[in-house]
């Protein structure tokens, strides 16, 4: 095998890429509803820290007009949120079989 | 699972020991078990063993070895680890304590890099070798309770009887939390790991890298790697694919006004990093929760019917110059297994009878963990991310550059309070580590 001297991306001299294109290579079966659920949004509006979005390494919690949006499609099923959420906010829960993420160099 | 049901959807039999999730330490637990004649079943929720998972890159070999003396022959082994590598990074350099042991590179005494999807893969063929039942695909929901004590475990509709549970289900056991056998997780004792792997030829990884294909390399990396909080990066050689990653502190990160998407791609940003892996395909990016609070979170490791083990009971190593959970994963799976084996011959699996686990991991793991109490406190400590590894570099670049500056001594040139600030640090971390 050749190794292709430009980057991934083809800029040269940067390997970095956007959280959307690093998920497109993650394999996901996924489920049709949703294994973990924000409790209350009201909650998270008024939460400072909004700590989910810091450290969701799959970028499922965004900020749109000041307020947490999530998405479960994306989970990596890390626990990284569960753990970091002060107002014990969230539902979670691991997909139900045979659901969610299948790491192949994990 | 149609195969091990009957047409109630109920288990036919009563398991001696069924194991909750098919990693490391719970396959481990399982090949012990089922060796000693136990009817084992072993519950995975992914599609295979090793699908769910993310670790760096290295298995320490003590406790494989014990389990197969001749590993060697079929374990997925990429490299073995010759060179461990601690280095200090800040933006335009780097200083590295480099070690490489030639010794290393036949015996596997430093273990070797391999993907979870394969290791924990063959682990389970081992598993079913040596006579364990393995069901995948398999979510269990909650543990299974009959007078006031764990009975088994229950998926969806379907119950499973046995008379030892032992709780592998990982980083977030919301198992052991909900028997209450774990606190609510802090964040301060958990770190987010996140990875990439790239694709090379085997050729390349040899000449970036500078080694032999009989060579691999560890790198644990402080500072730069993770926005100078908490943590570190890591590089690992795989045969022909490398891994280049961040741990950041939970707490660290959630107080900071980074994001976990950002740390890794700015890593990689590093000339270090991009000489190592420009012009790579990536592969795959992936992440998962590490335990890293050390002895102080430490789950209740038994009670009636039940043992914890693995990242389930937080059992983690990561005092910095170390960083081992793999292997301290099936050392806890095997000394389990061994109690378990113990408590069915004597037809008695009371608190009392399973007690003996709690001991021996006293004795054989939390031992190290004690002896290293102080890591974590030590550890938490900001000035070895966001002082030190510049600190060092500043050092080398002041002795080493030719500006027609007159050179100073050494301890002159750190100023008064840095000095003692210094002293004290380096101190502490001498006895904590």
């Amino acid at each position: 095998m050749g190794i292709d001297r430009r980057c991934a991306q083809g800029v040269e001299g940067s390997m970095k890429m956007n959280i959307d294109d690093r998920l497109a290579l993650v394999k996901y079966k996924v489920d049709n509803r949703p294994h973990i659920i924000l409790k209350d949004d009201k909650v998270c509006d008024t939460c400072e820290g909004k700590y989910c979005v810091h450290v969701c390494p799959a970028s499922c919690y965004r900020i749109e007009n000041n307020r947490v949006i999530f998405h479960y499609e994306d989970c990596v099923e890390c626990g990284s949120c569960l753990i970091s959420c002060d107002k014990k906010n969230i539902d979670w829960n691991y997909p139900r079989a045979p659901y969610g993420v299948t790491f192949k160099f994990g | 699972m149609n195969d091990i049901r009957n047409e109630d959807g109920i288990m036919s039999d009563e398991f001696d020991v069924i194991i909750v999730g098919g990693g490391p330490a719970g396959l481990t637990a399982a090949i012990v078990a089922a060796r000693n004649g136990l009817n084992t079943l072993v519950l995975e929720r992914g599609e295979y063993s090793g699908s769910k998972n993310v670790f760096g890159g290295v298995i320490y070999t003590n406790t494989l070895r014990k389990l197969f003396p001749d590993f060697q022959k079929d374990a997925p082994i990429e490299r073995p680890i010759t060179r461990r590598r601690l280095t200090f990074m800040d933006e335009k350099s780097y200083f590295s304590v480099d070690y490489k042991n030639y010794g290393f590179r036949d015996n596997f005494i430093n273990g070797f890099s391999t993907f979870r999807s394969k290791f924990d893969a063959w682990l389970a063929k081992k598993a079913e070798d040596a006579g364990a039942l393995i069901a995948t695909g398999v979510k269990v929901d909650s543990l299974l309770h009959k007078d006031g004590k764990v009975s088994g475990v229950i998926s969806g509709n379907d119950q499973m009887e046995g008379k030892m549970v032992i709780l592998a289900d990982g980083a977030v056991s919301l198992l052991a939390m909900s028997e209450g056998m774990k606190g609510w997780p802090d964040p301060n004792n958990y770190g987010v790991g996140i990875k990439e792997v790239f694709q090379l030829t085997e050729e390349e990884v040899n000449k970036r890298f500078g080694i032999t294909s009989k060579d691999g390399i560890e790198d644990l990396i402080i500072g730069y790697p993770t926005k100078y909080l908490r943590g570190g990066g890591f590089i690992y050689t795989f045969r022909d694919m490398v891994s280049v990653g961040v741990i950041v502190s939970l707490e660290a990160l959630r107080k900071s006004e980074h994001y976990a998407i950002d740390i890794i791609e700015d890593f990689k940003e590093h000339p270090m990093v991009q000489d190592l892996i420009s012009g790579a395909q990536i592969k795959e990016y992936s992440a998962h929760a590490i335990p890293e609070g050390g002895l102080r979170m430490i789950s209740k490791l038994y009670r009636d019917n039940v043992m914890v083990v693995g990242d389930a009971a937080g059992l983690v190593n990561s005092s910095g110059i170390y960083l081992n959970g793999v292997e301290i994963a099936m050392k806890s799976g095997m000394i389990a297994a061994e109690v378990a084996v113990e408590a069915n011959k004597k037809k008695d699996y009371s608190e009392k009878t399973l007690s003996v686990y709690e001991r021996r991991m006293n004795d054989e793991i939390l031992i190290e963990f004690r002896n290293l109490k102080d890591a974590p406190y030590f550890l938490e400590n900001p000035r070895m991310y966001n002082y030190y590894p510049k600190f060092v570099n500043q050092m080398m670049e002041k002795m080493i550059i030719s500006d027609g500056i007159p050179k100073e001594a050494l301890i002159n040139m750190i100023k008064g309070k840095e000095k003692w600030e210094l002293i004290e640090d380096a101190l502490r971390g001498l006895k904590a580590l």
